[in-house]
Order: C-alpha cells, then sequence, then structure tokens
C-alpha cells in the first residue's frame, strides 16, 4: 500500500518470516464541558505506524511517528529482533491471503460537535440539575494494514456523547456511542440530557445502603462495565496464562440460559465496528456464549494453533481481545421485569471494578449514578455507600431476566462500546462501608 | 530534526490569540516481559510530536506529530477558530524564564543491555516458578522523555529525563483457591534504582506470603485497632487525598470521567482527620517515580501539603485550576504525552512520618490486625467511600504479631479512615504506579507509600 510502501521496501530486505505494518491516521475532534460552559476543544491530527515483526519465534514490536523515513527505527527493531529469544508461546500469524472484496468504506460523521455538545449541557441544565459535565467526541481513522501477504484499507470511528447531571448529591449518567450505520440523528440525543437530570434527581434523596443478598435489575450501563471487565477472561491469552475462570470450560454452562453474548465487530451502528483484526483476518460475528453454554475463546492465529483450532478474528497477535460485545436481547421489557421484581436494587452503572482472584473471577465495583431499592415491582427510595462484591460466574449464572431493550453503552475506560441490555441478576453480593 | 518547528508554531500562534503556548515532547520507550518460563517479547517505541494551546474568547488545543510546517498551520488554525467560541477563559499565563533540567541517572537506561534486562526477567521467572507460582508475569521497562515549553510570556523550560520500572503478578493454584499478587517499582533516573531494592527478596517474600494466605483463617468482623503498612497508606493517600485535592475535580471538570471530589461545595479548610495526619504531595522528591523539575506546563515543582494536621490545606493545580481559585499554580500540571492535555495530577503522595517504630505502633495495640499491602481496592468517585482488601494480614495480639488472617477488608469513608489514625511510624517505603485520568486517558508515573501508621476502632470485614 503507497502510505506504507517505504516501510515495506525496508521491511522486505530484513530476512523476516512476518510482518505487520498498520499506519493509522487521525483526525478527531473533541468537546468537553462542565458546570454550565464548555471547558475546552481539542483536535488530533497524528499519523503513526504500528509494527510488528518475526523471525521464527522470535518477535518484536515497534510503534514510530516518522512514516516518511522510518530507516533509522526499523534498523534498530530488526537489530534487537536478532538479539531475543525465542517466544515459546508464539504459533506464528495468519498464513491466509484474503481479497476483502465486501468492505465497506466510511467517511467522517458531518457533526456540529460544539452543537451537540450545547444540546446536551443545556437539556440537562433546563431539566433541572444544579450542574452538568460531558463531553463530545467525533472520531475518523484511516487505518493502512499491511502484512507480508495481506494489504487492506479500512475506516475506524464515530461519534460519541456522554454527559452527567448532578442534582444535590444525586447523579445521573447518560452515554452513546454512534457508528457509520447509525440511523439516529444526533438531534435525539437531545433526552440523554434530560434522562441524566431525572435519574440525579431521583438519587437526591437517599439513605445509606445495607449490606446482604439482592436481586439487583443492572441497567446497560452496569451490564456493559461487567462485560468490559470481565471481558479480557474470555481471551486465550488470559485462559493459557492461567489467569481465567473460564479456563476448560468450553462447552460447559458458565452461565444461565438466558445469556448470548457474541462479539459484534460488523454492527456499524456501534463506533467500534471493525473489518479486519490486527493480523488482516476477517473480522465477524461470533457467538461466544449461547444458552450460558460457552463456545469458545477469543483468538488470534497465534494463541488459535497452540489451542488446535482457528483463529476467531480477534487478533491482538498475542493477546486476543473482543472487538464489540452484543448480549442479545430477551423478550421481556425492562418495566415487566421490574414490575416482577418483589424485593432488590436497581443499579445504573458502576465504575473502579478490580479483582482480587482473576482465577475465580472474584470483584468488587462502585455503583454510581442511580441506585435504587424496589420493592413490590416499584422503585422506592435512593441508597448510597454500596459495593457490589461478588463474582464474575456466579452472576452469569443467576442471570435470570434479560429485557428485550438495547442500548448502545459506552463510557470512558470503564464500558467498552457494546450494546447492552437490562438483566436481573439473584442473589447478587452486597457490601457495603462502616 | 523533530521539535525544530517549535518556536516558529510558536510566533504564529500568539500573532493568532491572546495567550499561547507551544509544547514539543518526544517519547522513546522500551520494554520486554516474560510469561510463565518462556520470553514473551520485546517493544519500542518513538513518538513525537506538538500541542499548541490558544486562548481567545475560549481555550483550544491542537496535537500534530508532523514535522511539515504547513500541515502545523493548519491544525494551529483549527485551534484558534475553536477558541473564538464561547467557554472558559481562565488560564494563568506566567512565565518561568529560560530554564533547563536534566536527570537520566548513574546507570543510564542506554548503557543497560537487553541482555541484561531479559536475564533479570528470567532469573525473577525462575524464583517465583521455583516458590510455586504457577502463574507468572514479569515486565521491565524504561524511558526516556524530551520536553520543550514554549509559551507567549516567555517561558522556554527544556526538560529531559529518564524513567525505569518493573512490574510482577504471581499466582498461585491450589485445590481450586487461588491467590495472587502484583509488585510494581520504578524511579526517575537509570537502571541503578534496582541495584537498591533488593528485588528477589521482595518477590521471595511476596510469594511466601500469599501461599501462607491461602490456609489462613478470616479474621471474625468487627471493630478493632488496625496497623496498615506503606502500600496500604500509599494508595489510601493517593485515591483519598491526592485525587479530592485534584483541583480540575473540585471544580467538576472532570466530573463525567473520574469523578468530582467530596470537598465540591464544601467550606474550606475542612476537617478530614485527626491531627497526626498530615498528607504531602512532592514532585521534587528526587529518584522518586513522580519526580520532575518543571511540570509539563513549564511550571517549577514544588512540595505542597494536601492535608496538614487534619484539615484541608493546599490542593494540585495546573494553570487552568490555578486560575480558577485565583491563586498561582504549583507545578501539578501533568501530561503524559505530547497529545495530551496537561490536567492536575499527583507525583509521590503519601502521610507525612511521625516518631513511631513500627514495633512501637503494633506494642498499643491489645487485640487488632496488622494490614500490611493490598489486593482488590476501590474508591468511589467523590473519593470517599473506599474498600481495601489485605494481601498480607496477621492478627494482633497483646501487642504482638500473632498468626496470619485472609484477605481482611476495610471499608470505611474517607473522614472515618483519617480520624481512625492515632499515630504514624517514622520509617518509609515506596512503590511505582500509574495514576488515570482524562479522556483520552493518560496514565502518568506515580510514587505511591509511606509510613506504617496505626488506626482505633476501625470496622473490619
Amino acid at each position: 500500500m503507497d502510505v506504507n510502501e517505504n516501510i515495506l521496501k525496508i521491511l522486505r530486505n530484513k530476512d523476516l518470516s512476518e510482518y505487520v505494518v498498520a499506519t493509522s491516521v487521525t483526525d478527531t475532534d473533541q468537546v468537553r464541558f462542565s458546570a454550565s460552559s464548555k471547558d475546552l476543544f481539542n483536535h488530533w491530527s497524528e499519523k503513526s505506524a504500528a509494527i510488528f515483526i518475526s523471525r521464527g519465534r522470535k518477535i518484536f514490536s515497534t510503534t514510530i511517528s516518522n512514516v516518511a523515513a522510518p530507516e533509522s527505527e526499523i534498523d534498530r527493531a530488526v537489530s534487537i529482533l536478532n538479539t531475543l529469544p525465542e517466544n515459546s508461546n508464539y504459533m506464528g500469524m495468519s498464513d491466509s491471503k484474503h481479497s476483502y472484496g465486501s468492505l465497506r468504506k466510511f467517511k467522517k460523521i458531518d457533526a456540529d460537535i460544539d452543537d451537540v455538545a450545547s444540546t446536551i449541557l443545556h437539556s440537562a441544565l433546563d431539566s433541572g440539575s444544579d450542574r452538568a459535565a460531558g463531553l463530545v467526541y467525533n472520531e475518523f481513522s484511516t487505518v493502512y494494514l499491511d502484512t507480508q501477504i495481506n494489504e487492506v484499507e479500512y475506516s475506524e470511528g464515530g461519534l460519541h456523547v456522554l454527559v452527567r447531571s448532578f442534582a444535590g448529591e444525586g447523579t445521573g449518567q447518560e452515554s452513546t456511542h454512534l457508528g457509520f450505520d447509525s440511523r439516529r440523528s444526533v438531534k435525539n440525543l437531545e433526552k440523554m440530557g434530560r434522562e441524566a437530570t431525572e435519574t440525579a434527581k431521583l438519587g437526591s434523596k437517599f439513605s445509606e445502603g445495607k449490606p446482604g443478598k439482592y436481586d439487583i435489575l443492572m441497567s446497560p450501563y452496569l451490564v456493559g462495565n461487567l462485560m468490559t471487565y470481565g471481558s479480557s477472561l474470555f481471551s486465550a491469552y488470559s485462559v493459557d496464562a492461567g489467569m481465567s475462570c473460564f479456563e476448560d470450560k468450553i462447552g460447559q454452562k458458565v452461565a444461565s440460559g438466558m445469556v448470548n453474548l457474541v462479539d459484534d465487530p460488523l454492527n456499524f451502528n456501534g463506533d467500534a465496528a471493525v473489518q479486519v483484526d490486527e493480523e488482516a483476518t476477517p473480522t465477524r460475528r461470533l457467538p461466544m456464549i449461547e444458552d450460558g453454554i460457552l463456545k469458545t475463546y477469543l483468538h488470534s492465529t497465534s494463541t488459535a494453533r497452540k489451542f488446535g483450532t482457528k483463529t476467531t478474528g480477534n487478533a491482538g497477535i498475542i493477546s486476543p481481545h473482543p472487538w464489540q460485545l452484543n448480549l442479545l436481547p430477551g423478550k421481556e421489557s425492562v418495566d415487566e421485569i421490574l414490575h416482577e421484581m418483589k424485593h432488590g436494587l436497581f443499579i445504573k452503572n458502576a465504575w473502579y471494578t478490580r479483582f482480587q482472584d482473576y482465577r475465580n473471577g472474584i470483584f468488587s465495583t462502585v455503583p454510581r449514578d442511580g441506585i435504587f431499592t424496589v420493592e413490590n415491582g416499584e422503585i422506592t427510595g435512593s441508597i448510597r455507600g454500596i459495593r457490589i462484591s461478588d463474582a464474575i460466574p456466579s452472576i452469569l449464572k443467576n442471570i435470570d431476566k434479560v429485557s428485550r431493550e438495547q442500548m448502545n453503552v459506552k463510557w470512558w475506560q470503564e464500558i467498552h462500546s457494546s450494546f447492552m441490555p437490562y438483566v436481573l441478576a439473584r442473589d447478587v453480593n452486597v457490601s457495603k462501608s462502616f | 530534526m523533530p521539535g525544530e518547528l517549535s518556536e516558529k508554531l510558536l510566533d504564529a500562534a500568539q500573532k493568532k490569540s491572546k495567550y499561547a503556548e507551544v509544547r514539543f515532547m518526544e517519547l522513546e520507550g522500551s520494554g520486554a516481559a516474560y510469561r510463565n518460563g518462556s520470553f514473551e517479547g520485546g517493544a519500542y517505541s518513538r513518538s513525537y510530536g506538538y500541542s499548541v494551546r490558544v486562548l481567545n474568547n475560549s481555550l483550544a488545543m491542537s496535537f500534530s506529530n508532523s514535522e511539515n510546517f504547513s500541515d502545523l498551520l493548519k491544525a494551529l488554525d483549527t485551534a484558534v477558530k475553536r477558541s473564538m467560541s464561547p467557554g472558559k477563559s481562565q488560564i494563568v499565563t506566567k512565565s518561568e524564564g529560560k530554564k533547563e533540567w536534566v536527570v537520566s541517572g548513574s546507570k543510564k537506561v542506554d548503557n543497560v543491555s537487553l541482555e541484561d534486562k531479559i536475564s533479570m526477567l528470567k532469573d525473577n521467572d525462575s524464583l517465583m516458578n521455583s516458590l510455586g507460582s504457577q502463574v507468572r508475569m514479569n515486565y521491565i521497562s524504561d524511558r526516556k522523555v524530551k520536553q520543550v515549553f514554549l509559551n507567549s510570556e516567555g517561558s522556554e523550560i527544556r526538560g529531559e529525563f529518564t524513567r525505569v520500572s518493573y512490574f510482577y503478578f504471581a499466582g498461585i493454584l491450589e485445590s481450586g483457591e487461588f491467590e495472587q499478587s502484583t509488585g510494581e517499582f520504578g524511579s526517575t533516573g537509570g537502571y541503578e534504582y534496582f541495584d537498591s531494592i533488593n528485588l528477589q527478596e521482595r518477590i521471595s517474600n511476596d510469594i511466601a506470603a500469599i501461599k501462607k494466605a491461602m490456609s489462613a483463617n478470616h479474621l471474625k468482623p468487627g471493630k478493632m485497632d488496625v496497623v496498615i503498612g506503606p502500600e496500604i497508606s500509599g494508595i489510601v493517600a493517593h485515591e483519598s487525598a491526592g485525587h479530592p485535592t485534584e483541583y480540575d475535580r473540585i471544580v467538576g471538570r472532570e466530573g463525567a470521567l473520574a469523578g468530582e471530589s467530596f470537598l465540591t461545595g464544601k467550606k474550606l479548610p475542612m476537617r478530614i482527620g485527626s491531627e497526626a495526619v498530615s498528607v504531602i504531595d512532592d514532585p521534587s522528591m528526587k529518584g522518586s517515580y513522580g519526580f520532575y523539575v518543571y511540570d509539563d506546563e513549564g511550571i517549577r515543582s514544588r512540595r505542597r501539603y494536601l492535608y496538614r494536621k487534619g484539615y484541608t490545606d493546599e490542593f494540585i493545580h495546573n494553570r487552568e485550576s490555578a486560575a480558577r481559585q485565583g491563586v498561582a499554580p504549583n507545578g501539578g500540571g501533568r501530561s503524559s504525552s505530547w497529545n495530551m492535555e496537561p490536567l492536575p495530577r499527583m507525583s509521590t503522595t503519601y502521610i507525612e512520618p511521625g516518631d513511631y517504630t513500627f514495633d512501637e505502633l503494633v506494642e498499643g495495640v491489645k487485640e487488632g490486625v496488622y494490614i500490611k499491602n493490598f489486593t482488590e481496592w476501590n474508591i468511589d468517585d467523590i473519593r470517599f467511600n473506599e474498600k481495601y482488601v489485605g494481601k498480607e494480614a496477621y492478627r494482633i495480639s497483646n501487642g504482638k504479631i500473632a498468626e496470619q488472617v485472609r484477605r481482611p477488608v476495610i471499608e470505611t469513608n474517607t473522614i472515618k479512615f483519617y480520624s481512625a489514625i492515632d499515630a504514624v511510624a517514622r520509617e518509609m517505603e515506596f512503590f511505582a504506579g500509574a495514576c488515570g485520568k482524562g479522556d483520552p486517558e493518560q496514565a502518568v508515573d506515580v510514587w505511591m507509600g509511606g509510613p506504617h501508621a496505626r488506626l482505633r476502632d476501625l470496622y473490619i470485614q
């Protein structure tokens, strides 16, 4: 590919077994706002190349800024490669030649992000919040990806909008991500500010929570947070490293029968959609859990060879990862699920999820932006000061209901772009501060 | 030569704005990893570029890594155009004149061979394996940073430094039970740091402790006296003193991300704990992982009391937040890369040492627990409701360390925690960490640690 030609010319003469060159050309804008006005406008215009090289089982990665004159950096990388020990876990890259005939092309979404930010900020403030904070991103990158046998050009990006509203000590947060195929117009996002404020107002009068086991109705944000932090447990890398609670669980029941989880990289309603993975294998919709049964780990060619299977199109060459999770919807509406609850909690979001035991998936997370008590199908109050202190395998097995409504959720590093429904999980352990 | 367009870019920027800054930063990093008995791979990266910040009706920034001046002008014009829109426009524009600083240590990163680094990884992997750790990850890295900061008030600050770091993860699996541990060490300087910390002894002690923890009993929950180790006093100082005193959080600028602060809207100074508690953040601590002479906005770094004798004191500021409070910036503006905005950040944050020895702290406890370090932890977004799960911990009985206990949990709030402290030891120990903030999230290098401390009558689960 022309963009990479300077780099490729050098690499072809280095007696390498394999190489990947991924040059990203980025054009991204951001507006940040807080209190009652905008804080800062940011613009990124970048071009850099990520390069992976191997000779046998010797592997090395480098990133360079100077794509036009890369000689010295590549020479350095290759000279380091020569001195390295082998990685005995490395089993090579994809050797399949792809045509990429159906690859789709996109342009940066046409949006006035100043206007979007103003609309959301004012909808939050006009709904009665004390103050609001958030940001709007319009991200766009073109990636020129070459391997020793494949070449492909594709686009990544989308529009991401986040707002958090404050009313007294109550908070509410809404966020979304729009991909290149999203049919929703930016103007329809106006309601996000209002909804964030409504949640904040509901949470402004609260009592201290009590520890114990609760049925918890989890909003798509909370589900997205748990799935984001739990997603590495599905990677073949984590399994191979001995750091996954799903080791030796393929074909076994790891979740309730309500759970159907797919990786959904070709869904361009979301902004994490991607058409090829990091070794140029075309991505695909991948069932990970079907009716509660674990179907596969996430694989690159290298991990797949080690596990005696085929790549799932999820390279990271060394450490595979999901692209855009989709927990498939159920049949009941969230209102019906809420209505059937006798006694429990409705939690809208959480952050700071940390594991004390990766192997058994034991973690805690801090609920925020709406923690409500539910009695006989009604929201009866708001609480604070609690944590979900449980284990991923237990929560997956205790999912009893999944809503038919789904949301595009994304928030900072806490929720990767995904499509999540509401879920009702039974007997979730809740702890509190003393 | 990368960076040579900085002055020219500033010239152009100051003609189009009330105030302008140009920052050029070059980062060169290398690392290598070992996992479960196998070399994992090596990595090297070199990244550089310009950030330009302009002030007109509002603040705007552009980031570009082009060395073509017309590309940089285009990026500048985008920022200038956006800065004409209404928005916040407060920023301290002061100049610190023309200054240079360099830190590279005695065993310079360029003089330590990759073979030596891999040998260190391999030795530690073998050691961990011999001690019964089935799950092992070791990672070593170093970084060289060069930066030029210029502003329209005459600042010209040139800085260069290197940092080294080491991370390990160890996991032991026995009969379905699992215990895990991480260790993270780092310094601003060179590889001489690793000659001073006896890493192999630390790893050995750590793995022996988590192995014993697997068969240890849990404590009966209840109120008791607690002695905490430097790792815990450090994470507490970082999470519940450092973060809530970052002034951008107090005024809500991080509200939708890492959150605000329990100090937001409060009358200040506010009592947060006992008189025994003072918490310091000090970027000028030589050798620390968060060391720097000038921050990433060209402001001289200095020590600051975040809490002093149980009350809030000074806040962590960058140029923007200082203007919001109407004070001078205090050298807290940090950015992890050329393409990240400087934010108010911590450096080395710790509870100020007292006069006690560790033995004296323990001798003063009739029945209680010594929690040496932690595994899982988290805190809410106003930095008030926090949890620390003990990794290596022992019951204290009649002023003496007794049997080991498993995963005792401190789950409390900031004011209860600091109010319970009645004594602080004099010796300090520090650990490295990466502190995340902002969007795009940027991790900056920090030291966390400090002295042992004693807390009275805290509820332990």
